[in-house]
């Protein structure tokens, strides 16, 4: 099942690297562009970033309520010092 | 062909041999200076040297420095990589020593990363998925220390259970020889080489049950060098895929603890442990972590935990394979 959220998780980052490239790359060019567009483009690619990574963190938590529903354990509280 | 071949084979048995020789020195520095870390996960709660992690440093630093005499190999890249990552391994042993704010160890990880930067040791000139090899001199420069930040603590992240840093970073290390090796880029792959077989030789004593722990000097020094081999060989795509378990236990830690916050403040921990086993903790408080992903069906073994978190290591390295061979132009 983490193996499946992988592969999620990697199809994802690759669509994010194409939509940031797309974003970013032309601030690399010889011409230049106002500076404005230029914060622009680097403000979208960073919340291209930001959305991915709150999308897989959204994904995860259904994910393990869900089986923690399923096992009737969703919503206890045990204290413990175990740090993983 | 021989020569390559030697040159890593040299690198990686003087690493091992080294690691292996200062096994007794680190255990006897601990002692004297009283670093051990409680192996919580046992119900006898063994005290454990937490300053493992200087065998493999050290290891890997005189070994890269004498291989790289003896194969005419020392550049400004290697400089570079030695710096860099020695820098990591003093920010990991002070932490060792006395825990740094949360807020100031993400800063100096960033600022590890500036010798790359400084000696001119990275290609501004990254193969992108779909669009290709671009030129971003200015921005580059820019996201090397933001990378050093998210891969020695994503790196850092998985150093929880006996061995799950070591197996895991030993995956994504091996990973990055082979798309060097594959690729005829020799000096990246030296340097994993080195960093297989220190990596090799603390397992056996990181593995359940732990005789050491890698500690912050350990995990961070292994980060540092993953992405320092990474920018260096430009497969720094690969490894941010080779290592996406680390990123995101990382970002799940800090997004579920609400920013950067000590792990000691938690008022729940991810998972509880009962005869040895470990158990998902059910509490909406408690953060998600990887291993209560996989701890959250039934209760598993340490053991068995860090094996899941390797075959999940090994499915990330076959992606990141995939990704540098088929996606990269």
């Amino acid at each position: 099942m983490l193996a499946v959220f992988l592969l999620i998780v990697w199809g994802m980052f690759l669509c994010v690297l194409y939509l940031m490239s797309v974003f970013v790359i032309p601030l690399s060019m010889p011409y230049h562009e106002p500076l404005l567009i230029s914060i622009y483009r680097i403000g979208v690619a960073f919340i291209v970033l930001i959305v991915w990574v709150i999308a897989w963190h959204r994904l995860a938590i259904f994910w393990l309520y869900r089986i923690l529903r399923r096992s009737n354990r969703y919503g206890m509280s045990r204290q413990n010092d175990s740090p993983s | 062909m021989s020569a390559t071949l030697l040159l890593l084979f040299t690198s990686f048995i003087m690493s091992a041999l080294l690691s292996y020789a200062l096994v007794p020195f680190v255990k006897n520095l601990a002692k004297k200076t009283g670093l051990f870390g409680v192996d919580v996960h046992k119900s006898w709660r063994p005290l454990i040297p937490k300053i493992g992690g200087i065998t493999i440093f050290i290891g890997v630093t005189v070994s890269v420095l004498i291989t790289s005499f003896l194969f005419n190999m020392l550049d400004n890249r290697v400089l570079a990589f030695i710096i860099s990552t020695e820098l990591a391994a003093i920010v990991g042993l002070w932490e060792d020593f006395r825990e740094l704010n949360p807020v100031l160890k993400p800063v100096l990880l960033a600022l590890v990363g500036l010798p790359i930067v400084f000696m001119g040791a990275y290609y501004p000139y990254p193969n992108l998925p779909f669009v290709g090899k671009r030129a971003l001199t200015i921005l580059y420069p820019i996201l090397v220390p933001i990378a050093f930040t998210v891969v020695t603590n994503a790196v850092n992240s998985m150093d929880v259970l006996n061995g799950s840093m070591t197996f895991t970073s030993l995956v994504a290390t091996s990973t990055i020889f082979l798309i060097t090796l594959i690729k005829g880029n020799i000096l990246p792959a030296y340097l994993c080489a080195g960093l297989i077989g220190s990596l090799m030789v603390f397992a056996y004593y990181n593995k359940y049950p732990a005789k050491l722990f890698p500690g912050n000097v350990g995990s961070l020094y292994v980060g540092a060098s993953l992405i320092s081999v990474a920018i260096i060989g430009s497969v720094e795509i690969a490894l941010l895929v080779a290592i996406l378990p680390q990123i995101t236990n990382e970002f799940h830690i800090i997004y579920s603890m609400r920013g950067l916050r000590s792990a000691k403040n938690l008022s729940e921990r991810p998972v509880f442990v009962e005869n040895d086993m470990l158990t998902a903790n059910p509490s909406k408080k408690a953060p998600l972590t990887l291993v209560r992903m996989l701890t959250s069906k039934c209760s598993l073994s340490e053991s068995e935990v860090v094996k899941m978190l390797v075959i999940i290591s090994i499915f990330s390295a076959i992606l990141a394979l995939i990704t540098e061979f088929f996606f990269i132009k």
